[in-house]
């Protein structure tokens, strides 16, 4: 796989293959069962798992052939390693009114400000004893928008829907609120009443209703939608409540509702009031009787005012967190006997009526006896007549630190009771425990470790200036900066004369290599210099035979000097010619010239007549030796 | 054989080097040691004890006299720092913590406890500086003028050792990244310890000390008042006049200010 196509496929992993996740929230949706008999019930839950806050029960598409309710959510808590994490369950029921394979379309979820779906799902709807023989689809009004027959199934019959929302005293809807004032976080519910003399068939919400600064939930709606027939202006209509939300207003001021637009499919001529009963019993919800020619409307019910009174301030409670409906609060601990370092786990249940969702666990004053972890909450919401309630349970660790008897203490839950109009403050029982003492360190328990009890937060509880340091200076750090200091600097120093003299020496070395006569005349003081040290060791010497070696010596040096400044052979020089090239050096009246002339025959007579030579001559001959190096050097340099 | 032996004389060349970076480091230790006398300690100690006491009058006389006998010693700048602030004296506080962190670039706690004091001040200069003057200022400050000497002399001698080596063992060789890189170091340390130098010697910062400070648009008080800056604030002075200093804010605000209100660090 080559590098553009591991991209391409990785995008498609994250584009495609996982459509659903985005940063740490997952929509799923499950059946559970894949195949079902008409009339049988199959439960669909919507999973919503890492989202914060409120989120709405989703509104499910206009399912052919299924009848669909809403039967509730639930909700979990979890913290794991110190985050929290949360779960959102909504469960439907769907009856199946046909056979056939269908395939759910993807489900509409809004969490955390952005818009998921789900993925599409099948089953497959088998005719039961009952409906067996007509199992062909109704004929359908509009275009199926939730479930699509699967490939071989026949398709409903489509007709183009013809919109109107022209006012028709015929059929209105009617959006109301059970109160006009309320408290923060009381329950508010919002109903909708459809009131028509028409063959109806309710289609769901063309434009969803416009509630900002509100918890909102969705109310379950009965399977069987009730209607009535009642007289409005002297006429009768059949009214039957289509939708319920429970709104939990988050703070104090007035506020207005914009409930939205509902969307019908209407008969075109209304029924004699003497059929009423008939044709609602047959069609209303159910995408019933879909024979005759039939005309969409949309229905805009007008906008509700109402408003949210602040709390009383007389007996507010310290410990009240703005919680309100009507709760009881219990609580129960694991066990009464333990050892050190042993968890306890109390479970504090609170339930009754009102918004479950936003209840916090009680505050825990501050027990320094105990390490505590909140290890897990859930909550479970359910239907109370009109009322909006359910169970939220917390579950505490407590962990004795010491032995002996210590006690949870009571925990003190407030409310405020909005029948009654007054705050209500419930306690826990205390728990007494008997520690016994142990040995055991403390570990934080698998069970909290691996189900997530959070590790507390360290808290900074104010500021001040660092200490001083109590430390006397030692200096070494001074010390060794400032002698690395001038170490380098003198080693630099040092260096760069080496390198000076490297580049001098590179660059005599190339001018001798190119003249090597040069190089003689050069060196050849250095060479003379390093010679006549030992001619100056065997001077000193009283030995009759090193006489001769010395004069030799003399010799030797004198003449190799004299090659290497002339530019002369070593060994084929001739005397002449050094003599010659000395004459025209220094002169033939020079007396340095007669004084080597001499010496040369010092030397030779030495050599030639062994012993008749003097020893004060050998003074005399490095003398003028080195007289005649100082010279020719001056003369030739 | 020739050639031998004149490397076993370049080493020898070499192992001299050394050892004279290690005798200067040596030397140093031992009179360095010799300085830190006994009764300084105690003095030292003394003044710990008075602030532990709360006596931080007498503690900052101490303090005091240690620095000006030490003054390459963060410490006791620090702890002078430390009990200014303690005996409510912010300004001086904060040029304590500054000269502190002059010769101890890298304290954690003195960056606390200036970071905590300039969170006190009254007043506050919005730095409008270019990004990279900032940048420059935060890496400057992580280091004192010594080790930045360090820093040049050792890349200088890294350098200067290359270039030894191959004039004797490789002559004629071209230049390679190695030694280009070595003169890069080189030159970059050049560069900073050259702006340090600059921070330390030209643009040298100092601290108001008086609770108000009147800063006017010329050297004299018959000129008018441009703007007031309240104690502890960092300013950088930039020319000087008698009994009259030029200073520069980080917001690039300028003026002139008596001398007896700040104090340079």
């Amino acid at each position: 796989m080559n590098k553009s196509s591991f991209l391409a496929g990785l995008f498609c992993v994250f584009a495609i293959g996982i459509p659903l996740f985005a940063q740490d929230i997952l929509v799923t949706s499950t059946f559970d069962k894949r195949s079902a008999n008409v009339n049988e019930e199959i439960r669909l839950t919507i999973r919503v798992t890492g989202s914060q806050g409120n989120i709405q029960a989703p509104r499910l598409p206009d399912f052919q052939g299924f009848d669909t309710f809403y039967t509730g959510r639930a909700s979990h808590l979890t913290f794991v390693n110190g985050q929290s994490s949360s779960m959102v369950e909504f469960s439907y029921v769907l009856i199946p009114k046909v056979a056939g394979r269908f395939t759910l379309a993807p489900i509409q979820v809004t969490a955390g400000g952005r818009v998921f779906r789900t993925d599409a799902i099948s089953v497959e709807i088998l005719a039961d004893k009952g409906t067996m023989g007509r199992a062909t689809p109704e004929p359908a009004q509009a275009q199926p928008s939730g479930f699509q027959p699967a490939p071989g199934v026949q398709a409903p019959p489509v007709q183009a829907p013809q919109v109107s929302s022209q006012p028709d005293e015929n059929i209105f809807v009617q959006a109301w609120i059970d109160k006009e004032a309320v408290y923060p976080n009381e329950q508010v519910l919002l109903s909708y009443s459809l009131y028509t003399r028409y063959d109806t068939r309710y289609e769901g919400f063309e434009e969803e209703p416009q509630i900002s600064g509100f918890w909102i939930e969705e109310f379950p709606m009965d399977r069987n939608i009730e209607r009535e027939t009642v007289r409005v202006n002297g006429r009768r209509y059949i009214k039957a409540d289509i939708r319920k939300i429970a709104l939990f207003p988050t703070a104090a001021a007035e506020y207005t509702i914009q409930p939205g637009t509902l969307k019908v499919s209407v008969r075109n001529e209304p029924q004699q009031s003497s059929i009423f009963d008939d044709f609602f019993s047959d069609s209303f919800f159910s995408g019933g009787s879909f024979f005759a020619r039939r005309e969409s409307r949309l229905l805009r019910p007008a906008p509700i005012r109402f408003t949210v009174k602040p709390f009383p301030d007389e007996g507010k409670p310290d410990g009240f967190t703005g919680v309100v409906g009507d709760f009881r609060v219990s609580a129960t601990v694991d066990k009464q006997e333990v050892k050190q370092n042993e968890p306890v786990t109390m479970t504090l249940i609170i339930q009754g009526q009102g918004n479950i969702e936003t209840l916090n666990m009680p505050k825990l004053p501050e027990l320094p006896e105990f390490r505590i972890y909140e290890a897990d909450a859930s909550s479970q919401l359910f239907k109370s007549g009109d009322v909006i309630g359910g169970t939220k349970t917390f579950e505490v660790v407590f962990i004795p630190k010491q032995a002996g008897r210590v006690v949870i203490p009571k925990l003190e839950f407030s409310f405020f009771n909005p029948q009654r109009r007054q705050y209500v403050t419930q306690d826990t029982p205390q728990f007494p425990l008997t520690v016994e003492e142990s040995t055991e360190v403390f570990q934080l328990p698998s069970r909290i470790a691996d189900l997530g009890a959070y590790k507390k937060n360290i808290e900074v509880e104010g500021r001040d200036i660092r200490y001083i340091n109590e430390k006397y200076p030692t200096g070494v750090k001074e010390r060794v900066v400032k002698g690395l200091y001038y170490g380098f600097a003198v080693s630099g120093a040092l260096l760069t004369l080496l390198y000076g003299f490297g580049l001098w020496r590179h660059r005599t070395e190339r001018i001798f290599a190119k003249d090597s006569a040069l190089r003689r005349r050069k060196l050849a003081r250095s060479s003379a210099a390093s010679s006549i040290k030992q001619l100056k060791r065997l001077m000193k010497s009283k030995k009759g035979t090193e006489l001769g070696a010395y004069y030799e010596g003399v010799d030797k040096v004198l003449t190799q000097y004299l090659s290497d400044k002339f530019n002369l052979s070593t060994f084929g020089t001739a005397r002449l010619d050094l003599e010659r090239q000395l004459e025209q050096a220094l002169g033939s009246g020079d007396s340095l010239y007669q004084s080597i002339l001499e010496l040369y025959r010092l030397c030779d007579e030495s050599r030639f007549a062994r012993g008749t030579v003097a020893e004060e001559h050998k003074v005399e001959a490095l003398n003028i030796l080195q007289e005649t190096i100082a010279r020719v050097d001056k003369v030739r340099q | 054989m020739i050639r031998h032996k004149k490397r076993s004389h370049i080493l020898s060349f070499a192992a001299l080097i050394l050892i004279v970076v290690l005798a200067f480091v040596c030397g140093m230790g031992k009179r360095a040691n010799a300085q830190m006398q006994e009764d300084d300690k105690m003095t030292f100690e003394s003044a710990n004890q008075n602030y532990r006491e709360g006596k931080y009058s007498d503690a900052i006389r101490l303090y005091q006299g240690l620095a000006e006998k030490y003054p390459g010693q963060g410490v006791f700048f620090y702890n002078l720092g430390n009990s200014y602030f303690r005996n409510g004296a912010l300004g001086k506080a904060i040029l304590s913590y500054e000269r502190a962190r002059l010769h101890e670039p890298r304290d954690k706690d003195i960056y606390y406890n200036l970071k905590y004091l300039n969170g006190l001040l009254e007043y506050r200069v919005d730095d409008k500086r270019n990004w990279y003057i900032r940048t420059g200022e935060i890496v400057l400050q992580r280091f004192t003028v010594k080790e930045m000497g360090v820093l040049l002399l050792m890349t200088y001698f890294t350098f200067m050792a290359g270039n030894s080596f191959v004039v004797f063992f490789l002559p004629g060789e071209p230049w390679k990244w190695k030694r280009k890189a070595a003169l890069t170091l080189f030159l970059v340390f050049a560069v900073l310890f050259g702006l340090k130098q600059v921070e330390e010697n030209v643009l040298k910062d100092a601290i108001v000390t008086t609770q108000e400070a009147e800063i006017r648009y010329g050297p004299s008080a018959q000129d008018q008042v441009a703007f007031r800056l309240g104690e502890g604030l960092k300013v950088q002075v930039i020319d000087s006049r008698e009994k009259w200093s030029r200073i520069l804010l980080a917001n690039r605000e300028s003026g002139w200010v008596r001398q007896s209100d700040i104090a340079i660090v």
